[in-house]
């Protein structure tokens, strides 16, 4: 039977023990009128339970995993048979996979070379307003069969109904990584460095050094680190030539590390284009926004710091307008009340999204999409 | 089987009278696609160049309560491009590069470029578009995106969903919308990434912004030669076991190799059981060293012969040998139906070994090319179209292949699509409720069901059988 414990300060938590009681607290749900999800919703879950065994048969190179399982313990389970899931995330603390997909944490230092977690889903299972179990795509690397529902329900909070299982691509562990780190008092010595990698100084017969890249930091600490694949003689060489912000740290990791976690609380995501994103980060730095940013595909997030009044209503506007006038646009983050004046997703998705919500879930049984 | 005289004069209105096409020798040209085995005729095919164009046209379909369906090259293999008695929009016309922006690494372009063309484009910047199905010198972007078409070199690139930023699209309704856009890695739900796939049944794509990714500096093509088909399969599970993720890890057969080498003379070696066509890209030292090991274990697993490729042109001739090797089958046999399904990577050499198995059981002939790295196969089966039961008996041996693949763990398809093709076979695959949710979405976002009606989900008597030829009235010309 589904569980239901209470959270100190919040609505009444569900916390089913199998997918069975998902089902079940669907069904429940359904008959006594009250929505579930998060954060909005009348009662919201905990998957924490969920957690039958991680399917993995290392040459099929692909891991089934109900959602409870944390994202580390996916990577540590494919890690042990030689294989890597590229995903990542700077979220702060550790992420269950129900978690990681419910607000879409994917956006790492991985993206430009492995893009986000849609990339890599191959079968989502989830839990229809029903009550009944629904799949789509297969457990195997490459599938077209049916319609692909998973990047429909990536990032949407459950709010389409409670994802319970993922079968996500795994691909070799790249051998011979590098982590490499540069720290400069501004960030423009620093992009200057991923620019010369991307373009004229690459190595010979390299086109893209990175397996993964981030430039962080906020006043006058700022710092590009990231993994690559070249040997170490060149990786070392070529970091020093490249810096003129004195010789890199260069150190070898046997497992591809993970990104470091933010030393605060996230508050949005910004895309623009990578030609762009000097303006953007030099702008935030005027206004002393904390940030991670990944040059390669021209995103970043904005964090609080670690205390939240050092981000100030005021600051984040005068940098949306700059973020704005560089086509840039900005995506709340974990619920966060950002101000009216940022600019935000100028395409069709929030409102087609909402007619598909309203086909899938018309009585609003999931909560509510979250804000786009 | 004609559009009401009210829509032909709203249809050329649309996109000018002279590319509205409604007579019988013009639509029996657009009766089949890749797959000719499914035939129907449309009553009428325009040629809209614009989204305005295009927009205009839905609106009249709608208006008049006719079907149509978004044809790009026609080169499907699983019959999505006909339409039986509606309008085909002929997307030829609507070929433009729109803009190539090498610095933010990425192209926008009209759904009708070719899809080797859009890389020619883009090649003098560094750059490519990553997917490259064997068909990419006539299929085309908007078919890529409705088909979320794969290729050898989708193995470590990924398919074309991993390669879509933004489209602009009209929708099933006629509204015309746009998702996404230039930015990379945007996360979140994403109704543009889900249209990626759905095969022209819930939009139809007039624009799209693509990722552009660096032409690989530094390339290895090598091939290994195997007197046993098992050595191959095996050799692709311990390259992979090895921790190196090839550009591309391909696996033709013997049949196969005859038929290339009878028509192309590439050098494959005629009396191999199978080849491997296995590509390395990307740093120049990691490649050197990885191409060691994979010699050693394709000579471990039962190479007897291992080569590289020593030049551009001897690379340029494996990869023609692999690209043509369906078309090759032509050459050989008066009709074939090539195939596509998926199976776990570990079950390759299972899945091979019932595929000979099942073609005996139908007395027919089959060559296989599988996207090896993938667990993609591609099994191209030989008939007799003359024979009565000839093209009956290809049906049914690709039916119990598929079956055979879904009892393995894999899937009806890996890059063509379900279509008219495997759509009463999607049963076998999902179940009920799987297929009840797919279709709720599909019908909230095509309510008329006009746009490309009667593929992907089984509909039962709803839709017609459209397998078998079409016939002209006799007389006809074509
Ligand atoms: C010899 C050969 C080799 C092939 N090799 C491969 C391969 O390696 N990998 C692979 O994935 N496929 C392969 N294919 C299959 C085929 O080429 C692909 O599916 C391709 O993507 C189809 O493109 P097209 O332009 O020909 O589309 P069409 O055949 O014209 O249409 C295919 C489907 O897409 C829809 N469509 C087309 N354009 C649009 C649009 N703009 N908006 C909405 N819907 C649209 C149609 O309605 C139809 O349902 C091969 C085919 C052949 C004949």
């Amino acid at each position: 039977m589904t569980s239901v414990a209470t959270r100190p300060g919040s609505g009444p938590v569900i916390q089913p023990a199998d997918r069975q009681q998902v089902a079940e607290g669907v069904r429940q749900a359904r008959q006594t009128g009250v929505s579930l999800g998060a954060p909005a919703a009348d009662q919201s879950w905990d998957f924490s339970a969920l957690t039958a065994e991680v399917l993995l048969n290392p040459p099929d190179m692909i891991l089934t995993a109900e959602t409870g399982h944390t994202l580390a313990h996916l990577k540590s389970t494919a890690a042990a048979s030689g294989l890597w899931l590229p995903l990542d995330s700077c979220h702060p603390g550790p992420l269950s996979l129900a978690q990681y997909l419910a607000e879409d944490w994917s956006l790492s230092w991985l993206s430009q070379t492995y893009g986000t977690l849609r990339d890599w889903v191959m079968e989502l299972s989830a839990i229809n307003d029903r009550g009944e179990p629904v799949r789509s795509g297969a457990r195997v690397v490459k599938n077209v069969a049916g319609y692909h529902l998973a990047p429909l329900y990536i990032g949407a909070r459950h709010a389409l109904g409670p994802v319970v299982e993922v079968s996500l691509r795994l691909i070799p562990s790249p051998a011979g990584l590098q982590r490499v780190r540069w720290s400069a008092s501004n960030p423009n010595p620093l992009l200057d460095i991923w620019l010369q990698s991307a373009q004229a100084q690459r190595p010979e017969g390299n086109s893209n050094p990175w397996v993964a890249l981030r430039l962080s930091g906020a006043g006058d600490r700022w710092s590009l680190e990231g993994l690559t694949q070249l040997s170490p003689d060149i990786a070392k060489s070529w970091a020093d030539a490249t810096t003129r912000s004195g010789p890199a740290t260069v150190d070898r990791c046997a497992q591809p590390a993970d990104e470091p976690a933010l030393e605060g609380r996230p508050l949005l995501s910004a895309h623009c284009l990578p030609s762009r994103l000097r303006a953007v980060i030099a702008a935030a730095a005027e206004q002393h926004l904390p940030l991670v940013a990944y040059p390669g595909v021209g995103a970043l997030i904005v964090h609080d710091g670690g205390r939240g009044e050092s981000v100030q209503d005021r600051a984040l506007t005068a940098w949306g307008a700059v973020l704005a006038a560089q086509e840039g646009w900005v995506r709340p983050l974990a619920g966060a009340t950002l101000p009216a004046g940022l600019p935000r997703r100028p395409d069709d998705n929030a409102a087609q999204l909402a007619e598909v919500k309203s086909i899938l879930d018309p009585d609003g049984l999931f909560g509510p999409m979250p804000e786009l | 089987m004609t559009l009401s005289p009210s829509l032909v004069r709203q249809l050329r209105r649309a996109v000018g009278a002279e590319h509205v096409d409604t007579g019988l020798a013009e639509t029996q040209l657009f009766a089949s696609d890749g797959l000719t085995l499914h035939q129907a005729r449309p009553a009428g095919v325009v040629y809209p160049t614009s989204t305005a164009e295009v927009a205009a046209v839905v609106a009249a379909c709608l208006a008049a309560d006719t079907p149509f369906v978004a044809r790009g090259a026609g080169t499907g293999l699983s019959g999505g491009a006909i339409s039986d008695g509606g309008v085909i929009i002929q997307l030829s016309r609507m070929n433009q590069v729109l803009d190539i922006r090498p610095e933010d690494r990425y192209a926008v372009v009209q759904p009708g470029v070719v899809n080797s063309y859009l890389s020619l484009q883009t090649r003098p910047y560094g750059l490519e578009f990553a997917p490259d199905p064997s068909s990419q010198a006539a299929c085309t972007i908007g078919g890529n995106v409705a088909e979320n078409a794969g290729g050898p070199h989708t193995l470590k690139q990924g398919v074309t969903v991993n390669h879509v930023l933004g489209q602009k699209v009209v929708l099933a309704t006629g509204r015309v919308a746009s998702f996404g856009g230039p930015w990379h890695a945007a996360t979140g739900p994403a109704f543009g990434s889900f249209l990626v796939g759905s095969e022209g049944t819930i939009a139809i794509t007039t624009e799209v912004t693509v990722r552009l990714v660096p032409t690989p500096a530094h390339v290895i093509t090598m091939l290994a030669t195997y007197e046993a088909v098992g050595g191959a399969t095996d050799s692709v599970s311990a390259i992979l076991a090895a921790g190196i993720l090839p550009a591309a890890l391909e696996f033709i057969d013997k049949l196969c190799i005859q038929a290339v080498e009878a028509h192309l003379k590439v050098g494959f070696p005629t009396s191999a059981a199978a080849v491997l066509l296995i590509e390395l890209d990307g740093d120049k030292a990691l490649n050197s060293g990885q191409a060691v090991t994979v010699e050693a274990l394709c000579r471990d697993n039962g190479a007897s012969d291992f080569r590289r490729a020593r030049s551009a042109e001897e690379r340029q001739r494996l990869w023609l040998g692999r690209k043509h090797a369906a078309g090759a089958i032509g050459k050989i046999s008066p009709a074939y139906y090539t195939n596509d399904g998926v199976v776990p990577r570990s079950r390759l050499t299972d899945i091979l070994t019932q595929i000979y198995r099942i073609g005996k059981n139908y007395r027919l002939q089959v060559g296989n090319i599988c996207h090896a790295g993938d667990g993609n196969i591609h099994p191209v089966i030989l008939f007799d179209p003359d024979t009565a039961d000839g093209a009956d008996r290809a049906f049914a041996c690709s039916a119990d292949i598929l079956t055979a693949c879904l009892e393995m763990g894999g899937s009806l398809t890996g890059e063509h699509g379900i279509g008219l093709e495997k759509r009463d076979l999607m049963p076998r695959m999902y179940t009920p409720a799987d297929l009840e949710q797919m279709r709720r979405l599909r019908d909230g976002l095509n309510p008329a069901g006009l746009l490309n009606p009667c593929k992907v989900l089984p509909e039962g008597a709803r839709c017609g059988e459209v397998r078998g030829q079409a016939t002209l009235p006799e007389g006809t010309w074509i």
